[in-house]
């Protein structure tokens, strides 16, 4: 009987099935990519907020080495007192250039890039003594006090987004249902039992879910690593899939869509 | 012991229309019983409370001194298995084929023929009612007729212990009508026991049976 009814499952409702699909598609999809945004602007924000650049502008080489002996004095001063510090590298010589042209009236620009946010007023201080240097300190966009904001932001904009998606599928599955529920009916006058045909329901519309979700997940991948069409389109890198993300998809997969048809089959 | 045993039995439709009032009766295995009565009598009615598309608002039903009430519903999916149900709106899948709406008839009662066997049982019947042509035809490309051909064929298929029929001639010619009261006949000579509603006189005229005769709802003593 299960056999019939599944065959008849698929039969009836296959175009339903099929919106249902290509729904699950491309949530499945944009899903990944908003994870994928959201996980890499966090990470964006924090190394952002943790850097203090200071550039300093000018042509006495001798002056520059002092004050970088003096930088690097205050962070071995910081490291000792301070265990945290110990963990991170906190001074880096990113970059130092020469511009030339014309080498008497263009100095010469050194690049520092501190990773402690709390030593901004530290280093502005040991830079005030050098009267004669001309420096500026590029402070990070976003303090790292505003950071938990910005992450639970960004984690609201993803929830209602998931919760979209969950309503949708919601209206959506329920239509399926209703749709065979006069049918649902002259089964059970046939002598068909509700539990064969909601089983036949539920298992069609997981593969369906099955099918979806990983047809998916290939094409992020055929897509991340042939195309590159991220990269190339915005500049963004964003790494082959990750555990993280693909965990989340296979959490939606066994145990949200699996309870939510469940709960639906109850309800209809 | 009879069959199905109706104990003062009273359907009301909501809001407040009674279709049946208070009826009586019983009907023996191997019966041929004769349902009729003019149109909104309550002959489909007193049908659906039978295999229990309806509840009753009072009184009870009894399968074989069994009330209803006390039978499970699985019990009765068991029961209904061996019913075969000609609804007077068909009920027929209209989006599967004329075969497919028949073979489902066997799933569902539970009846597993080798498919070879199947398949002849079925094309046999088709052949019958002059429908092997269309039995790969979906039914909502069917005629009404056709199309009420298909749900007696998918009620006989499953060989039922128990037919119940619901105005199973209303668009049907008159050579069809003679071969579905012949198999009735051969049914219920096979002992099977067959509850036939309807208020077509000619059919009424040709079936030598018990009839229950029914009028707004009352049951009507025949004299
Ligand atoms: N679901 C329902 N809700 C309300 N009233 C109903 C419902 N079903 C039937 N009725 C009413 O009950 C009465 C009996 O209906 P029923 O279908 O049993 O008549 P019938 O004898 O089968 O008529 P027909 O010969 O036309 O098939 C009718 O007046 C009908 O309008
Ligand atoms: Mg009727």
């Amino acid at each position: 009987m299960l056999k019939a009814l599944i065959k008849l499952e698929f039969h009836k409702n296959f175009f339903y099935y099929l919106t249902l699909f290509l729904f699950i598609f491309f949530w499945t999809f944009s899903c990944y990519y908003a994870l994928s945004f959201y996980s890499l602007a966090i990470e964006n924000f924090i190394k952002k907020s943790q850097n203090i650049e200071i550039y300093l502008f000018s042509n006495d080489k001798n002056l520059l080495d002092r004050i970088k002996k003096d930088l690097q004095a205050f962070v071995e001063f910081k490291k000792e007192i301070d265990s945290k510090a110990l963990k991170k590298q906190i001074f880096e010589e990113v970059e130092s250039t020469n511009i030339t042209l014309d080498e008497e009236l263009i100095p010469k620009v050194v690049i520092y890039k501190i990773k402690n946010y709390e030593y901004l007023q530290d280093i502005d201080k040991i830079l005030k003594q050098f009267n004669n240097i001309y420096y500026i300190i590029e402070k990070p966009p976003i303090s790292p006090h505003k950071l938990p904001f910005i992450s639970i932001g960004l984690g609201i904009i993803l929830l209602i987004f998931f919760l979209l998606y969950l309503a949708l599928s919601f209206i959506l599955i329920k239509l399926l249902m209703l749709r065979t529920e006069e049918e649902t009916k002259t089964f059970q006058l046939l002598g068909g039992s509700i539990f064969k045909i909601n089983l036949a329901k539920i298992l069609v519309l997981y593969l369906f879910l099955l099918i979806s979700t990983f047809l998916s997940i290939f094409l992020i991948y055929l897509i991340n690593e042939k195309f590159k069409l991220l990269e190339s389109l915005f500049n963004i890198n964003i790494k082959t899939i990750d555990l993280k993300i693909l965990s989340l998809v296979f959490l939606q997969i066994f145990i949200i869509q699996p309870l939510f048809i469940l709960v639906l089959s109850k309800k209809c | 012991m009879p069959l199905i045993t109706l104990e003062r039995v009273t359907k009301i439709y909501p809001p407040y229309f009674r279709a049946l009032n208070n009826i009586s009766l019983s009907i023996e295995p191997g019966e041929f019983v004769l349902l009729t009565g003019p149109t909104g009598a309550g002959k489909t009615t007193l049908l659906k409370l039978i295999y229990r598309e309806e509840e009753p608002t009072d009184g009870e039903i009894f399968w074989e001194g069994l009330p209803y009430s006390s039978l499970s519903y699985n019990d009765f999916l068991k029961i209904r298995r061996k019913m075969g149900i000609i609804f007077q709106d068909l009920k027929l899948f209209e989006d599967l084929s004329v075969y497919e709406n028949i073979k489902l008839s066997l799933d569902l009662a539970e009846i597993s023929l080798p498919k070879k066997r199947a398949e002849v049982i079925i094309y046999d019947y088709l052949e019958r009612f002059d429908l092997s042509l269309k039995a790969n035809k979906k039914v909502k490309f069917l005629s009404g007729g056709e199309k009420q051909k298909v749900g007696f064929i998918r009620a006989i298929i499953r060989d039922p212990d128990y037919i119940i029929a619901d105005e199973p001639t209303g668009n049907i010619d008159p050579l069809s009508i003679k071969e579905i009261l012949s198999i009735l006949k051969e049914l219920n000579q096979k002992g099977k026991t067959v509850l036939l509603a309807t208020h077509d006189p000619i059919i009424i005229q040709q079936v030598e049976a018990k009839e229950i005769y029914l009028h707004k709802g009352e049951l009507i003593p025949k004299c």
